[in-house]
């Protein structure tokens, strides 16, 4: 581990520059937001080659070069940063012809995180991003130091901030030994065989859907092909082909999202500080986030049929941010750990959950709205079944549906939970994976409670706990229940004078 | 915190006695933005009667006209109606230590935010807001958009009021 705990106290006092490589860094930032404004012009060359002469290629290519590297020469050479001591600031001076000077005050830097992308990481040289509670969105980053300037300088601007954290540094002594867990290659081959199928499923049919346009635009394009394509399109061979292609289709994703996941999280680590996780994972893309346990908000938890068989958890670490969809650091992951890793997470971010008392239990009328929509819509063709050429087909698919939408309904209602115990609440949903939400009540940042007029008589509700890590949500639930427990979690939340971030 | 001179409350809070957000009796929005509405419905009203004389006139659609005109009428008496209907059923209370905003057509649809929570509040007030005397408060929390609440055509006094209260719970 490197000894990033040393503080140079002078060492970022004088304005410096980045690590000298960071030249060739700027210029492929650069060539992206060229690219990005001449790709009219590069579509066209790619699809009408015969417009362009060799030279003119030639020369548009150069001039893009040239012009990449002088941006990122001069970015490169206007870019500087240093620590005010004085004024206790850290500045920023960038720009070509709009310089921008950005200072942020030390003791609001609440985040430092190191990354490289794969550029960065063929010259060696690390991204430093800078976060502070107020922005979304982290304008300051640094793309390219050595590894020793980016590890001094995160701990030189943390230190502020850590010094201010209750617990963290309160006995001046670091931890020694540093506990935490890594992930092996076979708890993320798990991972990958048994979750994000829709995910990949996804990817991989939008790939085969433009695979087969362009071949078919191809065949069609030449007799033989439009033989081809008109021959191949017999019955039997067509029901055999489906098969096989299902299951080539099921073979590929299988690999696929094993390639994905190995790749995205390899060399995943997790170290515990005393009041953070610090993170680091990636194989083309490293990333090394460090978590501050006050700032999570809600912990979601999910596992399936199949993870609960090989004892494997992932967890999701919903952090506060202005805006969730914009900021994708915000949500933490971990993609795969042992019930016991998940329970040792959960120690630290919680201390300890007490014993659920109350457990609520969706009315049911929950499945009304899902039969619907899973079972009675579909059966709607049957009235009008005129024309029976393609209604046989409709009528042998139909039980087969009808048998999984039964399942799907009957795990939606029988996972959908609302459990408390004090201070806590935490809700379950989910049809095969099934997730659990965790938050502390002093952490809730405003409550609703929707009732529909026909749901009076019945006594049913909604409730949803809007947090600063997203909203938590239990549907058709007991309402005068959901209404006593509002008003315990308001008067959590109005007497508490815990910092909720 | 225990001053001489505060009256020192100790109320039995458990088992779940806690106060009752369900049982506060909530006002209704002030009637002054009622106006307030049917004023800007008016304007909107004037483009709709710009586009209807529009196929009176043109020449290409002319033979739609009735239709256009039809549906419109219905669109514009629906829209009035879930208006008046959903400004019936707005309705708002302050308590001690947070603020109630209930509303909704086909739901009863309450908010609660805390004031130890609030991170931001504004006053807005329009040009016809103003002259009525009724105001708009927007309250942010960091729970995101969905939990942030408006209410509109409060009493202008009280919106001032309502907004120092928030202001002076924030600093402290």
């Amino acid at each position: 581990m490197m000894d990033d705990e040393k503080v140079t106290g002078a060492f970022f006092n004088e304005p410096q520059r980045q690590s000298a490589l960071g030249v060739v860094v700027e210029a492929v930032f650069a060539l992206r937001e060229v690219v990005k404004l001449a790709w009219p012009l590069i579509f066209l060359m790619i699809i009408k080659p015969e417009k362009f002469s060799a030279t003119s290629v030639g020369l548009i290519a150069l001039f893009i070069v040239l012009i990449t590297f002088a941006v990122g020469y001069l970015r490169f050479r206007n870019f500087v940063f240093y620590i005010d001591e004085a004024s206790g600031d850290f500045v920023l001076e960038k720009g070509i012809f709009n310089k921008e000077k950005i200072i942020i005050q030390l003791n609001r830097i609440q985040q430092v995180n190191l990354s490289q992308n794969l550029v960065q990481k063929i010259l060696r040289v690390f991204a430093v991003d800078i976060n502070t509670a107020s922005t979304a969105k982290s304008e300051v980053k640094i793309k390219a130091v050595s590894r020793e300037i980016a590890t001094q300088l995160k701990s030189r601007l943390l230190s502020v901030y850590q010094a201010q954290m209750p617990a963290e540094n309160a006995d001046g002594t670091q931890q020694q030994v540093q506990e935490g867990f890594q992930l092996s290659i076979s708890t993320l081959a798990k991972v990958a065989v048994t979750s994000n199928y829709g995910k990949s499923f996804a990817v991989i049919l939008a790939a085969i859907a433009g695979l087969y346009d362009s071949l078919r635009d191809f065949l069609s394009q030449s007799e033989r092909g439009k033989e081809l394509l008109s021959r191949s399109f017999q019955w039997d061979s067509f029901l055999q082909n489906i098969a096989l292609m299902i299951a080539a289709a099921f073979i590929f994703l299988f690999l696929f999202n094993l390639a994905r996941v190995l790749v995205i999280f390899s060399d995943y680590k997790i170290l515990f500080r005393k009041s953070a996780f610090s993170i680091s994972y990636g194989l083309l893309n490293t990333r090394n986030i460090v978590v501050y346990v006050e700032k999570i908000q809600v912990v979601e938890t999910v596992t399936n049929f199949l993870q609960k068989k090989m004892k494997l958890q992932r967890l999701f670490f919903y952090q506060a941010s202005s805006d969730i969809t914009s900021d994708k650091q915000a949500v933490i992951h971990v993609p795969g750990c042992t019930p016991h890793q998940e329970n040792e997470l959960l120690n630290r971010v919680f201390k300890e959950i007490p014993p659920v008392e109350i457990v609520l239990v969706p009315n049911i009328r929950k499945i009304i709205s899902p039969i619907i929509f899973l079972i009675i819509i579909p059966l709607i063709p049957f009235a009008f079944a005129g024309d029976t050429s393609w209604f046989f087909n409709y009528l042998t698919l139909l039980p087969f549906w009808i048998i999984l939408a039964v399942i799907i309904i009957f795990f939606r209602f029988k996972n959908s939970r609302l459990k408390v115990s004090q201070g806590f609440v935490q809700t379950t949903s989910g049809v095969w994976d099934v997730t659990t939400r965790i938050l502390q009540t002093y952490k809730i940042q405003a409550i609703t409670v929707t009732q529909r007029l026909w749901h009076r008589k019945k006594n049913i509700g909604h409730i949803t706990l809007h947090t600063a890590g997203g909203d938590v949500a239990f549907r058709f639930g007991d309402y005068k229940k959901l209404n006593a427990l509002t008003n315990q979690w308001l008067f959590d939340v109005e007497t508490s004078g815990r910092n909720w971030m | 915190m225990t001053g001489e001179k505060m009256p020192f409350t100790n109320e039995t809070i458990l088992p779940g006695d806690f106060p009752k957000y369900e049982e506060v009796t909530t006002t209704l929005i002030d009637p002054g933005y009622w106006e307030v509405i049917r004023w800007r419905f008016l304007i909107g009203l004037c483009v709709v009667a710009v586009i209807v004389i529009l196929f009176f006139v043109v020449p290409g659609l002319r033979e739609a006209k009735w239709y256009v005109s039809v549906l419109l009428l219905l669109f514009i008496s629906l829209r009035y109606l879930l208006m008046k209907m959903a400004f019936a059923r707005r309705s708002y209370a302050v308590r001690e230590h947070d603020i109630i905003y209930r509303h909704g057509i086909l739901s009863v649809i309450t908010t609660i935010v805390p004031f130890n929570r609030i991170q931001h509040v504004a006053l807005l007030e329009g040009f016809i807001e103003r002259k009525y005397h009724v105001a708009t408060i927007q309250i942010f929390t960091a729970g995101g958009s969905s939990a942030d609440i408006k209410v509109a055509g409060l009493p202008k006094e009280i919106a001032s009021a309502l907004k120092e209260i928030i202001l002076e719970k924030i600093k402290k």
